[in-house]
């Protein structure tokens, strides 16, 4: 009898530890599956327009970009090329603003031998730090230069003992330590929802813009794109043709970086940096 | 490296040098790990310095020793004379590169990644999968050696040559998909690759082979003088091949319509890297080594040591230039981050003694080797 109830149970047992391992195996893949269809950027194709004629070269976007994203002092998510044209008196000052442009065809995504570097939903171009070995071969293959590879520990500059003037200022890490010592000071913790670890980079791996997908998958915009004082980074989704980005680009001509590499990069240039204006002649010969 | 396993004084200042070499890079080992990359002259705009460049050129060495050894297999005359240390060679510069490939990626803890979920998209992923396909074969193939069972040591002196073509003409190819530096020269690069792993293999196992009748003041059978002279004359071919490629490379990439890819070859050419290209890479890797072979009177084993040897010096300058001729001209004319004209780079003290590792540990690895493996027993054809 004993041995009949113990079998018993240990088949009721069975089946229990059965079924309660089939749930875990399915609910799992049916949440992901429920999240990814929920996914608020899956089937969109999100893009950046930078109207460079409304740009006034203040360098913003590139300082907002570390407050949002905890970008160390030497690293540029957002950067610029500038550059100083022509021959005097007839001379011309050029800016143009730079990011990742998560490209469609992406160099980086082709040549991350570790799928560490993946085009993520929305289009956007992702880097995942749990995959990264540090080759560096996406910066090799990224034809715009905006890569950047941690040699060292990120914040370096936070640890440092020495204040700026002796006497009169703390030092960096007094400031460190008191917030607490464990985060550097300015630290934006939101960057660490999207995935942990992601805060504050790890040494010996890549990093890049992510089009702040951290917000932008809470429906907010770009810190670049929100804080930009003259509306010239313009943001949205080139799939949804009442979107302001489908809308500009109906108007004006979106050049594109290198364009001939066919990488199809999502960030887009309209109209140029020039605000001055010429007379209405035809010329002379 | 005696044959009776004495230990004189000779080969106690050998051994002093060897572990003096290996202490060092050790030492630039822990540093490595201890203070991370920023030990390293690289950076965002030269992300592949002499570790790098001296990877490549191990692999070569190591691809090129054993596709040399195919000739065991086809059963050409003499070549079973130096087929087992040809073999051995290859294994231990393989294992250098390994080694300098886990010191240059700046977070070998996912390196295991590479293998359980590589991107086949990406030919570094398939290099992985080559590179240890290919080490497999190798060492297979030197135990059946070792092991004096020529039978089946055949079929694997074909199979092991064509992987390292396929290893090395794959590494190439990482260089070759960086389409957007066009001095590693796209498609161009595998087939470039497997040239320089002809060149770099003949003349690291002409070298050794030589210096091991040197070292040990043995003289050679008149059998292995020709072997020797015969794959010297081959070397000289290589070499020949090699210099066609190098001609062809400057004169499309001087005319290249990207601006900045005839800056990278001005650079190289008459630039900063100039006195290095002309003097090392090319006055030692290729026309020294050119003329000593060519010359009636130079063609002996000495000279053909000292050809190879040079070649050697030559090669791995080369292959320097070769990495940084492609990173040299910044991306872009004016990121606020990069250096111009010319994207700087200079190796540090600590990278360097990582290559010195690498080569001390492939000169220990050979000093085990023929002192316990018999590396100068004859393989018999069958």
């Amino acid at each position: 009898m004993s041995k009949i109830v113990s079998r018993n149970v240990n088949r009721r047992d069975f089946l229990k530890l059965g079924g309660i391992g089939i749930a875990a195996a399915i609910v799992p893949t049916l949440i992901s599956q429920q999240s990814k269809a929920s996914s608020p950027l899956a089937g969109k194709n999100l893009a950046m327009v930078i109207d460079l004629h409304r740009c006034v070269g203040c360098g913003s976007c590139s300082i907002v970009c570390k407050n949002e994203n905890n970008v160390d002092g030497d690293v540029f998510w957002s950067s610029r090329i500038s550059k100083t044209t022509g021959r005097f008196p007839n001379v011309r000052f050029e800016y143009i603003t730079t990011l990742c442009n998560h490209c469609e065809k992406a160099p980086c995504v082709r040549a991350c031998p570790t799928k560490a570097m993946h085009k993520g939903d929305g289009g956007i171009t992702k880097h995942d730090p749990d995959k990264c070995i540090g080759c560096r071969y996406c910066i090799a293959a990224c034809p715009y230069g905006v890569i950047h590879f941690n040699a060292g520990k990120s914040h370096e500059f936070w640890r440092d003992d020495k204040p700026l003037i002796e006497g009169a200022t703390p030092s960096a890490r007094e400031v460190t330590q008191a917030v607490n010592g464990k985060v550097i000071p300015y630290y934006n913790p939101a960057r660490e929802l999207d995935k942990p670890g992601t805060g504050l980079r790890k040494r010996g791996i890549v990093e890049k813009c992510t089009f702040c997908d951290h917000r932008v998958s809470k429906g907010q915009l770009p810190y670049c794109v929100e804080a930009c004082p003259t509306n010239a980074r313009i943001f949205g989704d080139l799939n949804d043709p009442n979107s302001e980005v489908s809308r500009i680009l109906g108007k004006f001509h979106g050049m594109r970086l290198k364009e001939e590499l066919g990488t199809e990069p999502k960030v887009l240039y309209v109209r140029t940096y020039s605000t001055g204006t010429h007379p209405k002649t035809k010329g002379s010969v | 490296m005696t044959e009776n396993k004495t230990f004189n004084s000779r080969f106690i200042v050998w051994m002093v040098i060897l572990l003096a070499g290996l202490g060092l890079g050790i030492w630039g080992v822990v540093t490595t790990f201890l203070s991370g990359l920023q030990t390293w002259g690289i950076g965002d705009e030269v992300p592949w310095g002499i570790v790098t460049a001296s990877y490549v050129f191990f692999v070569a060495a190591s691809a090129g020793c054993i596709t040399v050894s195919l000739g065991h297999a086809l059963g050409i005359k003499g070549f079973d004379l130096i087929i087992k240390r040809g073999v051995f060679l290859a294994i231990i510069t393989m294992i250098a590169g390994g080694l300098l490939i886990v010191m240059h990626v700046g977070n070998p803890v996912n390196l295991w990644r590479l293998i359980t979920a590589p991107n086949f998209g990406s030919p570094l992923g398939w290099l992985v999968i080559f590179y240890l396909l290919y080490l497999i074969l190798l060492i297979i193939d030197f135990y059946l050696i070792h092991k004096k069972d020529f039978v089946k040591a055949r079929i694997f002196g074909i199979l092991a040559p064509l992987s390292a073509i396929t290893v090395h003409s794959t590494l190439g190819s990482v260089f070759g998909f960086a389409s957007v530096r066009h001095y590693y020269g796209g498609a161009f690069a595998p087939v470039y690759f497997i040239v320089i792993a002809v060149v770099i293999g003949t003349a690291l196992l002409l070298f050794v082979t030589n210096l091991h009748y040197k070292f040990n003041s043995k003289s050679m059978s008149s059998e292995m003088r020709s072997v020797i002279v015969s794959l010297g004359k081959f070397l000289g071919i290589a070499i020949g091949v090699l210099a066609i490629f190098v001609i062809w490379k400057n004169l499309t990439g001087l005319s290249n319509p990207d601006p900045s890819t005839v800056k990278a070859y001005q650079y190289m050419l008459a630039g900063p890297g100039a006195w290095w290209y002309w003097i090392l890479a090319i006055g030692l890797g290729l026309l020294a080594p050119l003329i000593l072979i060519i010359n009636r009177n130079t063609r002996t084993p000495n000279g053909i040591m000292l050809a190879s040897g040079l070649s050697i010096i030559g090669m791995l300058a080369a292959r320097f230039d070769f990495t940084i001729g492609g990173q040299v001209i910044p991306i872009f004319e004016d990121l606020q981050h990069i250096q111009q004209p010319w994207a700087d780079y200079a190796a540090t003290f600590t990278e360097v003694s990582i290559v010195v590792l690498a080569f001390s540990l492939t000169a220990l690895l050979y000093t085990w080797g023929s002192r316990k493996l018999a590396l100068e027993e004859v393989a018999e054809h069958v």
